[in-house]
């Protein structure tokens, strides 16, 4: 009887004390389901991952994350300044300097006579030089292609003349040396006389 | 032997002088004047004069830069020396939009646009561009301080520049803003110069 009621007692202590140790258990289940999460959460934000976080373009993506490699420059982005502009314009801008007689002569106004009429390319400049004589909107005359470090001492007529002095616009047009490129003109006022 | 040198010798005296006499006239056309009493002589001088050169140092080309974010407009000055003997006069004869840029602008009026309001296909197409003198930098009294806008086609006489000195010109812009990437655009700028 008393071995029973022993019994009993034991088994009702062991009961009680099983009782005792559910929250336990529970609460260390929670916590480890909590790390758990956690832990998932870091994955999602670290690479290598064993389990990549889902693409963007999944419906069930969660917030999009951050590709943390690489670094960008402190402070505000700064635009060039005003003087590195220039200079580097500067540095596209290709000068010339001509040298023109300010009167061509011809001593017949026969289509193909030669007239005297000196231009030089000096040799400072870059670029190739070709001139020509127009009369009333009309080319005259058209040198050859002057070269840095060339002149012309005169030029034939392409189109016949009558005899007298004009007011002619003599054009010189520029090109690149290398490409032959057209780059750009320039006019002077000259005397053409015509014997 | 002594007889045949001085023969020689007179020989070549002889041919000196002849050669001299018979000179002189290629050189000078020489006229005597005679008359009694005061002799008036007419002497023709001919002169020859050769023309002169005409020199002069500019830019055939010219850049600029639009920086739509500080609302900026950049180009650097014009330079024209004048290496003539004399005083040149430089005109403007044109500022032209040209192709051989990724944009080819068309050139309007200053007040044709509401330039800040432009949008995207505008502010790639309109532009406003002029050219002027700069004051105290070398150009004669009397030079022009109007500005030669590329949309007009009449030649801007600019001023005169004495020899060996230089003057400046300086470009103006009205733009768009809205650019949706870099771009590079061309004006072609003819200068004219002729003696004053």
């Amino acid at each position: 009887m008393t071995t029973e009621k022993i019994n009993e007692r034991k088994g009702k202590k062991e009961d009680k004390k099983r009782k005792r140790k559910w929250p336990y258990i529970l609460l260390l289940i929670l916590l480890l389901l909590l790390l758990l999460l956690l832990l998932l959460r870091s994955c999602g934000n670290q690479h290598p991952c064993p389990n990549p976080p889902p693409s963007s373009s999944s419906p069930v993506s969660s917030a999009p994350s951050l590709d943390d490699t690489g670094s960008a420059e402190p402070g505000s982005s700064n635009t060039p300044s005003r003087q590195k502009i220039l200079s580097r314009l500067q540095k596209q801008e290709v000068t010339v300097t001509d040298k023109v007689s300010a009167q061509a002569s011809f001593s017949s106004g026969v289509k193909g006579s030669t007239g005297t009429w000196e231009v030089e390319n000096p040799s400072s400049n870059t670029v190739i030089m070709q001139c020509e004589i127009v009369l009333n909107g009309e080319t005259v005359a058209k040198s050859a292609p002057i070269y840095p470090g060339q002149h012309i001492n005169g030029l034939t007529l392409s189109q016949p003349v009558s005899s007298g002095s004009y007011s002619v616009t003599a054009a010189i047009k520029y090109y690149n040396k290398t490409t032959k490129a057209y780059l750009g003109m320039a006019d002077y006022k000259i005397h053409l006389s015509v014997s | 032997m002594k007889n045949r040198f001085k023969r020689v010798l007179a020989g070549i005296v002889t041919f000196a002088v002849l050669g001299v006499t018979a000179a002189v006239p290629a050189f000078a056309a020489d006229k005597t004047d005679t008359g009694t009493g005061s002799v008036t002589g007419n002497v023709t001088i001919n002169g020859s004069i050769s023309p002169l050169t005409i020199s002069v140092t500019h830019p055939i080309n010219v850049a600029y830069a639009i920086s739509p974010d500080a609302e900026t407009f950049t180009a650097p000055d014009i330079t024209v020396t004048n290496n003539t003997k004399v005083a040149v006069i430089a005109t403007v004869e044109s500022l032209k939009a040209a192709s051989g840029g990724s944009l080819t602008f068309t050139d309007v009026d200053p007040s044709a646009k509401a330039w800040r309001s432009l949008n995207l296909a505008d502010s790639k197409k309109y532009i406003a561009l002029g050219i002027a003198a700069k004051g105290n930098s070398g150009w004669n009294s009397g030079y022009s301080t109007s500005t030669h806008w590329a949309v007009n086609d009449s030649p801007l006489q600019v001023g005169t520049l004495n020899p060996n000195i230089s003057g400046a010109l300086s470009l103006t812009a009205d733009y768009g803003l809205a650019f949706d990437g870099a771009y590079t655009a061309n004006h072609q700028l003819v200068f004219q110069f002729q003696l004053a």
